[in-house]
């Protein structure tokens, strides 16, 4: 009885033991499947006022901007804070490098009054921003448009339609509906308030199928659905944005005037507005949360330089500087350690010196990052006066991979059988050339594990390298100009508040180059004969 | 002749040079460490600055206490072996005593992979995955204690494997069959024969990991939180003496990066200490190839 109790208990304990082994694979897949699938797709909840659908004219004007603009559609509050000085740049927009110019036309014509309704409604007192430049007419625009590369304007499509050269142009439709709702229904009642609407929930809110605000956590109010009057522009916009659920509408105002007072005054309203309308009559948007997913690693991202912080562009640079610093740190890592394996193995006789020498590799082995950092930073960057740069960074991880080197290459030629040397010798040849024309390319799979292992290290490092080499993300132009690296580039990504799916990207490009040194390794020590 | 003589004599003092390089290193970090640090002594006495908790380096009157980072870099790593030692060695023992070859080649390439994986990249994910979990789970802000010793744990895991499974492997066989001869089951030889066996390598193995941990600076950086306080719970914000040189290193400049360095050697110190009891246990344990089993 009691041994069948102790076999199960030892099944158990050996099921633990499994078990736990297989956690490491499975943490392995998840840390590499996570940072993948973020390198490779974002996907974000997106919070915001405007209904996720892009409409065009439909009170018969367009934005247009120039064609080097990389912008498929714009929201209402974007282009409002264009308009107010918010942006002056594209960077935060589009992700394009210009300076941002909005042209409007003269408010005072017909024309430009359109636009003004357009982003500030029937308000009286419409917030135009100082960078905004007014032009009489739209064929000033178009011609400005055409010479400025950074403008953006507001025109009527007819006279986008009537001009002949619209080919370096894009019009850009614009996501300006939103839910507006009386005040009660935003209300927070009793520390509830409505929940923020997803996709499926909008539907069922529009087409009828919500009651009660109480069902989507708001208060007790009878869900009320005005629909917008016909002929409006709202209408309009509606109409054109096919997606949407047909609202079954409770309530039918006859007029623009008689519907915004009849949100504003009815408990539980709620119906269409578009933006500009809505801020101007201050009713109560709805919020939405749409997510938003893409790609997030594309061929662009590769092959485009970093600007404004890598905010904006790609990462070319960033891995060629990648690229520089790991074939400048082999090439004098590499002399270096196997020289050093050479002496420990091939020369130095057994005694106190060549402890010492092993006891210096192995502590130097045990150093972390950080020391290497700070050492480097003192000895290269300041007392050698080499500067934050390439070099400093190299002469830095070069210290750093040593150890692994000269580990790998002392096991490498240990491995060398002796009758080889030997037979080398009795042919006549000298100790150094028998190193260098028989030890040494045997040894050689070995060897190049050894630089391979070292360089994969070197690639992730970032502490050592932050304080030695710099971080300008342009490309390194020699030795001693600052430089950025894939890892210090998704540290700073990150720290700097630039973008978390950008670093991810990064991030991505960086476990790829990792991996592939990692398989070369194996590769090679396959070759070598099951050597583990 | 004598000139080829002279040839190999200078190539040997060549090759002896770069063989010096590691140890002149150890002995440069050690020198202008020491250098650099040893004058904050003159500005604030040892004590305040070993035992302060005060870290207040850009005030008018500047205090440099790191105790709060000491405790921090303890707490952290004392507790990433709390996670990272059962599951470290049941994996080893799994890898030398029980796996069958293909469970053992697919677990040694995920840990080796695992041993690869950059800092920046655990410490990214430790943001989204461990943070948001502890965050969810235990409180807090997410960026804590526990959530940074869980990170290092994963991190440390590999050296722990490695270790152990060497250590096991390197018992004689006659010791395991003695055992298995004398009527004890698989689990009583492994529980009472080959790990004792194997202790001192073991040991060496854990403290290897400590060492590793103790020294990590990106991933505890981007998911500890990074506060100047003392560490005030499990989900807390903590800083690192590693957390405490890179973070200040930006801007600190006299006294303050003076009081930098001086963090760098009570760091050094750690390791140094640590890496002599790995050297140490490993001697004792046994002799050959384990110096590399680490790597």
């Amino acid at each position: 009885m009691r041994r069948r109790g102790s076999v199960a208990r030892e099944r158990a304990a050996f099921g633990v033991i499994r078990g736990l082994s297989l956690l490491t694979i499975a943490i392995l897949a998840l840390i590499m499947g996570f940072i993948l699938y973020k390198g490779f797709r974002f996907s974000n909840e997106v919070r915001g006022t405007v209904l996720p659908y892009a409409e065009r004219s439909p009170d018969g004007l367009a934005l247009v901007v120039g064609g080097g603009i990389d912008l498929d559609s714009l929201d209402f509050p974007v282009l409002y804070g264009m308009y107010t000085d918010e942006y002056i740049n594209w960077a935060k927009i589009s992700a394009d490098d210009f300076d941002l110019l909005p042209i409007a036309i003269d408010p005072a014509k017909p024309d430009g009054s359109a636009t003004a309704k357009l982003l500030f409604g029937e308000s009286a007192d419409p917030q135009w921003g100082g960078l905004v430049k007014t032009v009489p007419d739209a064929a000033a625009a178009l011609a400005l448009l055409r010479s400025t590369p950074g403008a953006a304007a507001i025109l009527p499509v007819d006279a986008l339609r009537a001009s002949t050269d619209t080919k370096e142009l894009r019009v850009v439709p614009i996501r300006r509906l939103m839910l507006a709702a009386n005040e009660d229904v935003v209300a927070l009642v009793d520390n509830r308030s409505i929940e923020d609407l997803d996709d499926a929930a909008l539907a069922r809110l529009m087409g009828g199928a919500v009651k009660n605000w109480k069902e989507l956590g708001g208060p007790d109010l009878t869900v009320k659905i005005l629909s917008p009057p016909a002929g409006s522009t709202l209408a309009a916009a509606v109409a054109s944005g096919r997606p949407l659920s047909a609202a079954k509408a409770s309530i039918a105002p006859p007029s623009m005037a008689a519907y915004e007072t009849a949100l504003s005054g009815t408990s539980g309203a709620v119906g269409y507005s578009l933006a500009a309308d809505a801020q101007a009559a201050g009713l109560a948007p709805l919020t939405l949360k749409t997510v938003e997913s893409g790609w997030n690693l594309t061929w662009k991202y590769l092959v485009e330089a970093p600007r404004l912080s890598g905010k904006v562009g790609g990462i070319s640079t960033i891995i060629l500087n990648t690229l520089l610093m790991l074939a400048l740190t082999i090439l004098i890592a590499a002399p270096i350690g196997v020289a050093a394996a050479v002496y420990l193995i091939e020369y130095a006789k057994q005694g106190p010196l060549i402890r010492v020498l092993r006891l210096g590799t192995e502590t130097l082995a045990g150093i972390p990052s950080i020391i290497f950092g700070l050492f480097g930073f003192l000895f290269f960057v300041n007392i050698l006066h080499f500067g934050f740069g390439l070099l400093s960074g190299c002469l830095t991880l070069t210290l750093m991979i040593l150890p692994t080197i000269v580990r790998t290459s002392e096991e490498a030629l240990k491995a060398v059988p002796r009758s080889l040397r030997e037979g080398s010798l009795a042919l006549g040849a000298t100790k150094l050339q028998t190193v260098l024309r028989v030890t040494i390319p045997a040894a050689a799979p070995g060897i190049l594990t050894g630089l391979i292992l070292g360089v994969g290290r070197a690639v992730g490092e970032t502490a050592a390298l932050l304080f030695t080499m710099g971080s300008d993300y342009k490309l390194a132009k020699g030795l001693f100009s600052s430089a950025r690296v894939l890892s210090s580039h998704v540290y700073l990504l990150f720290a700097e508040g630039i973008s978390f799916d950008r670093a991810f990207s990064t991030a991505t490009v960086l476990i790829l180059v990792v991996l592939v040194f990692n398989f070369a390794a194996r590769r090679l020590v396959g070759r070598m004969g099951g050597v583990k | 002749m004598k000139r080829r003589i002279l040839f190999e004599k200078g190539a040997e003092a060549l090759l002896f040079a770069c063989a010096l390089v590691s140890i002149l290193t150890v002995v440069f970090i050690t020198v202008f460490l020491f250098q650099r640090g040893l004058p904050l002594f003159a500005k604030t006495s040892m004590a305040a600055f070993l035992f302060g908790t005060n870290w207040e380096p850009t005030a008018a009157t500047p205090h440099y206490g790191i105790l709060s980072f000491i405790l921090g870099s303890v707490y952290v790593t004392g507790l990433s072996l709390v996670f990272a030692v059962p599951v470290g060695l049941s994996v080893g023992i799994y890898l030398a005593e029980l796996a069958d070859k293909q469970a053992s080649r697919g677990i040694r390439a995920a840990v080796e992979i695992l041993a690869g994986i950059p800092s920046v990249i655990y410490g990214l994910f430790g943001i989204a995955i461990i943070s948001s979990v502890t965050r969810t789970l235990f409180g807090g802000s997410g960026y804590s204690l526990l959530s940074a010793s869980i990170v290092l744990a994963i991190m440390t895991l590999p050296t722990i494997i490695n270790v152990t499974e060497v250590s096991l492997r390197a018992v004689p066989r006659e010791l395991k069959e003695g055992s298995l001869a004398l009527g004890a089951t698989h689990w009583q030889t492994i529980v009472r024969v080959l790990v004792p066996a194997a202790r001192s390598g073991i040991i060496a193995g854990v403290v290897l990991g400590m060492g590793r941990a103790i020294g990590e600076t990106m991933a505890v950086l981007m998911v500890g939180g990074n506060a100047p306080i003392m560490p005030s719970g499990l989900t807390g914000k903590v800083r690192t003496l590693t957390m405490n040189i890179i973070t200040d290193m930006s801007y600190a400049k006299g006294d303050h990066l003076t009081s930098l360095f001086a963090t760098g050697i009570v760091l050094f110190v750690f390791i140094l200490a640590l890496n002599l009891t790995v050297q140490l246990a490993l001697k004792r344990s046994i002799s050959g190839t384990e110096g590399s089993a680490g790597a």
